[in-house]
């Protein structure tokens, strides 16, 4: 008996270098998605409009780090029950649970930092929009800070002749 | 399977998935493929990580050949060499 065939996304996998297998290196990408566009974003504020664009390029980092790390975790974050077996279904669910604990802690802090502080420049549509895209980038995230690092390769040789 | 915060089974439950697999010269990528999961979950049984279900229990039992008793146990198994001796068998 064998798995179905893969869907696209598993194919990422390829493109995945092998040291974003680590969770070290993993969770290393997790904390750059978002300190990398906000690091790019108050550097291209101090710059005049011509020389701020010397930051542009900095926008593919993000989106660069969530293939890899797709990739990285397999694509199990998103990947329906057909092409997952028990333990990464198990592992799955986990993810979407604690994914959504997160999600519902960041809405509390958003939408507590509108009530507190009324005069900030945001609006809870500016919240909203943010975190929208995020809460569907989050059970990858969450998947990649907490699934250990992969088995060595060498385990899955014949253990004899 | 319940599972304490840190993931690993609260029920510790022995097997001879490495020592079966290693008689008969198999990988875990093969074993995987012969009971329909994926490679990394043969290493997460096999460390005792993950324990298996009902099912997964029977399919591995099939395969092996074995009654699942044999396979898994709720106890240490003994080295299967003092257990043939025991029994007279080598």
């Amino acid at each position: 008996m064998t798995m179905p065939q893969q869907p696209i996304n598993f194919k990422l996998a390829r493109v995945t270098p092998k040291w974003a297998l680590k969770q070290s290196a993993r969770r290393s990408m997790v904390v750059l998605f978002f300190l990398v566009p906000f690091m790019a974003g108050v550097g291209a504020g101090y710059l005049n409009s011509l020389w701020s664009l010397v930051f542009a390029p900095f926008a593919l980092v993000p989106i660069i780090f969530f293939v890899w790390l797709v990739g990285a975790t397999g694509a199990r974050a998103d990947s329906p029950d057909e092409y997952l077996d028990e333990r990464e279904i198990a592992v799955r669910n986990q993810t979407y649970l604690n994914a959504f604990r997160i999600l519902g802690a960041m809405i509390a802090l958003g939408f507590g930092v509108l009530t507190f502080f009324p005069d900030l420049p945001i609006s809870a549509k500016n919240v909203l929009a943010i975190l929208f895209p995020v809460a569907l980038l989050l059970p990858t995230f969450t998947l990649a800070w907490t699934q250990p690092d992969p088995l060595e390769d060498e385990s899955t040789q014949p253990t004899r002749g | 399977m319940k599972a304490t915060k840190d993931k690993t089974p609260t029920i510790i439950i022995y097997n001879r998935l490495t020592v079966l697999r290693a008689e008969r010269g198999l990988s875990r990528q093969d074993l995987a493929d012969a009971v329909g999961i994926n490679f990394q979950t043969i290493g997460y049984l096999e460390r005792g990580d993950y324990n298996p279900s009902l099912e997964l229990a029977f399919k591995l039992s099939e395969f092996f050949g074995l009654p699942i008793e044999a396979i898994f146990s709720k106890t240490p198994f003994k080295p299967l060499s003092e257990s043939l001796y025991n029994k007279g068998v080598i």
